[in-house]
């Protein structure tokens, strides 16, 4: 013969049982978001640094080998001259600017040539270097470096 | 003592809630293993890209290296440094030359921050002709089981006036 305090103690346990296993798939939920949304943060970050410092040398080096003449002003700047067309890119803070000189106006007339232009790409740094007839360009953006050669353009 | 726990009360009556859950936990665990496999393949892909990218890079500049000199020992010395090769020289018929460097590239190199376990090899071949020489420059990258990751090829053709200079 079943006791009454028998029947509420199985219902209780029921409960229990039941509100634990929602307990536990909420808790595999949650933990399939953290893991998931770290790894698309990781992955998101990584891609976007990346992408950052390999266009910005891709793009310097383009311009380039498209130029008639390319002369290394300094460390972060560089002049590409191009059908009578004056194109500086240079480094500020933390990103690479270009800017274009066009007709009569030429860059060394200007009393602050490196502002003003337009932003092309998030960058830490951008080093320009030219030794025996190359030009090597390396940009830096959240600890992802990219270095290239190119041939230079004599002016 | 009876256990307290009742999965099929009394009457016969099945309780179909607990069956339920335990199907929907399973369902669950299938579709978290396939979503956990799917962000894995997306975070090797992208280190993949990137290490593609980089062998890009490098080969890129060998190549305008080469195209500038002429020569790989300087392509070498350009890109890595002096001292931190070794060529192998070859010879062709018909008066050309042949040589060949391979390099194991570690985490000191500029290009490959961190060690990714893959070969550089680089390998000149040289065709001499009364006008000039042509140069071919072959870059290729392997992984540790030879198996090919990426490959460019270039050339420079040097005339005979600037073929003396090229080769010292």
């Amino acid at each position: 013969m079943n006791r009454p305090g028998s029947g509420r103690l199985a219902e209780t346990v029921s409960s229990a049982a039941s509100m634990t296993l929602f307990l536990i798939f909420s808790v595999c939920c949650l933990i399939i978001i953290a893991v998931a949304s770290s790894a698309y943060g990781r992955i998101s970050g990584n891609y976007d640094s990346t992408f950052n410092s390999a266009a910005a040398v891709r793009y310097i080096t383009n311009k380039i080998r498209a130029s008639e003449s390319a002369e290394v002003i300094s460390e972060s700047e560089l002049l590409l001259t191009n059908s009578g067309y004056e194109t500086l890119i240079y480094h500020d803070g933390d990103a690479v600017f270009e800017r274009l000189f066009a007709g009569a106006d030429s860059m060394k007339n200007e009393d602050s040539p490196n502002a003003g232009g337009e932003r092309m790409f998030g960058a830490e740094s951008l080093v320009i270097e030219e030794t025996d007839g190359l030009i090597k360009v390396t940009a830096e953006d959240s600890g992802h470096s990219f270095t290239a050669y190119c041939r230079g353009k004599e002016k | 003592m009876k256990s307290p726990i009742k999965a099929v009360p009394a009457g016969g009556r099945l309780n179909l809630f607990f069956m339920e859950m335990i199907i929907v936990l399973m369902f669950f665990s299938i579709a978290s293993a396939v979503i956990l496999n799917a962000f894995a393949a997306s975070g090797r892909l992208s280190r993949e890209s990137e290490r593609l990218e980089r062998m890009s890079f490098c080969a890129q500049s060998a190549a305008e290296i080469f195209s500038e000199s002429g020569s790989l020992s300087q392509t070498l010395e350009e890109l890595f440094g002096s001292g931190s090769y070794e060529i192998l020289n070859l010879d062709l018929e018909g008066g050309g030359y042949a040589a060949e460097a391979k390099l194991p590239l570690t985490g000191d190199c500029e290009y490959f921050p961190q060690s990714p376990e893959i070969f550089m090899i680089l390998a000149e071949t040289a065709e001499k002709s009364d006008s000039g020489t042509l140069k071919i420059l072959s870059v290729k990258f392997e992984n540790t089981d030879n198996e090919e990751l990426y490959r460019i090829t270039s050339g420079a053709y040097i005339p005979a006036e600037r073929r003396s200079d090229a080769n010292e």
